[in-house]
C-alpha cells in the first residue's frame, strides 16, 4: 500500500474507475464524509419515526424526538458508533458508503455493481483501508471490539 | 468511540497547535489525523518512526568550497573589504587543512 496515497488524502489524486464511458473519480473517507454518514443515518431514524408517528400520542412522539437528538449528540450515529457500524453490515448502509466514495447517487452505484460488483468492492475496500488509521485493523482480530469499518 | 468531549478535544488539538482551519480538518481522513497529526515522537519532541529510527535529518559538515561559496555569498551582502574576505578564506583553508592532516593521522 502507498504511504503517499495515505498520507495526501483527499489533497492527492484519486482512484478512478471507469464505466461505460465515465470515469468515477473517488474520494478518500474523510471528516466530512463520517459526517454525511452520521447524518444520513440519523435522517433514517428520524424517517423511521415519522413512520411509527400514528401509533404514538404526541407526548410520546415528542419524547422520542427528543431522544433521537440526544443518542445524535452523543455520537450515537457516528461511523465508529455500534449504530454506525451495525448499519454498515447492512447492504443500505454499505451502498451509503460506496456511493459517497464514488461520487454517485445509490441506484447509479447499483447499476455499475450489477456487472462490475468485485471491482467496485475492492476499490471501495482499498479506499477504506488508505482512510482509516492502521490501528483501526486490530479491531478485526479483537473479538471483544466492535467490528472494523470495512464495506 | 470517543467522547464527544475526546473528540473535541482532538479537533481543538489540530486546529491551534498546527493552525489548521475547519476546512481542512473537515478534508482530513481518519488515517492522517492518527498516523501524521497524532504520530508517536521522542521524549524531545521529534517524530520517532514505528521502527525506532528517529526521523532527522543528519548533520553534515560542509567542504571547503561549501564554506567558500557561503563566504562569498554573506561577503556580498554585507559588503565586506576585499582584505577581509581573502583573510577568512584563508582562516577556512588552514582549518580545512588542519582537519585533513587530522584524518590523515587516525
Amino acid at each position: 500500500m502507498s504511504a503517499l496515497s495515505q498520507v495526501l488524502g483527499n489533497a492527492g489524486a484519486q482512484h478512478t474507475f471507469d464505466h461505460k464511458g465515465k470515469t468515477y473519480k473517488l474520494r478518500m473517507l474523510d471528516q466530512a464524509a463520517k459526517d454525511a454518514f452520521q447524518k444520513h443515518l440519523f435522517g433514517k431514524a428520524r424517517a423511521a419515526a415519522m413512520e411509527l408517528k400514528s401509533a404514538m400520542d404526541q407526548e410520546a412522539y415528542a419524547e422520542h424526538l427528543a431522544k433521537l437528538n440526544d443518542d445524535f449528540i452523543l455520537g450515537e450515529y457516528s461511523l465508529e458508533s455500534n449504530r454506525g457500524q451495525k448499519y454498515l453490515q447492512t447492504t443500505a448502509g454499505q451502498l451509503f458508503l460506496a456511493s459517497h466514495i464514488f461520487g454517485a447517487d445509490d441506484m447509479e452505484l447499483v447499476n455499475v455493481m450489477m456487472e462490475r460488483a468485485d471491482e467496485v468492492v475492492a476499490l471501495v475496500k482499498l479506499v477504506l483501508q488508505e482512510s482509516l488509521p492502521a490501528a483501526s485493523k486490530a479491531k478485526e482480530s479483537d473479538p471483544n471490539g466492535q467490528p472494523a469499518t470495512t464495506a | 468511540m470517543p467522547s464527544p468531549a475526546q473528540m473535541k478535544a482532538v479537533v481543538a488539538t489540530l486546529l491551534d497547535h498546527f493552525h489548521l482551519t475547519i476546512d481542512d480538518y473537515a478534508r482530513l481522513t481518519d488515517r492522517q489525523i492518527v498516523e501524521l497529526y497524532c504520530h508517536k515522537r521522542n521524549k524531545d519532541g521529534s517524530i520517532e518512526a514505528d521502527d525506532g529510527v528517529a526521523v532527522k535529518a543528519p548533520e553534515r559538515e560542509l567542504t571547503l568550497s561549501e564554506e567558500i561559496h557561503q563566504l562569498d555569498i554573506l561577503a556580498g551582502i554585507f559588503n565586506w573589504p576585499a582584505q577581509m574576505v581573502a583573510d577568512a578564506k584563508a582562516k577556512l583553508a588552514a582549518k580545512f587543512s588542519s582537519k585533513d592532516a587530522e584524518k590523515h593521522e587516525r
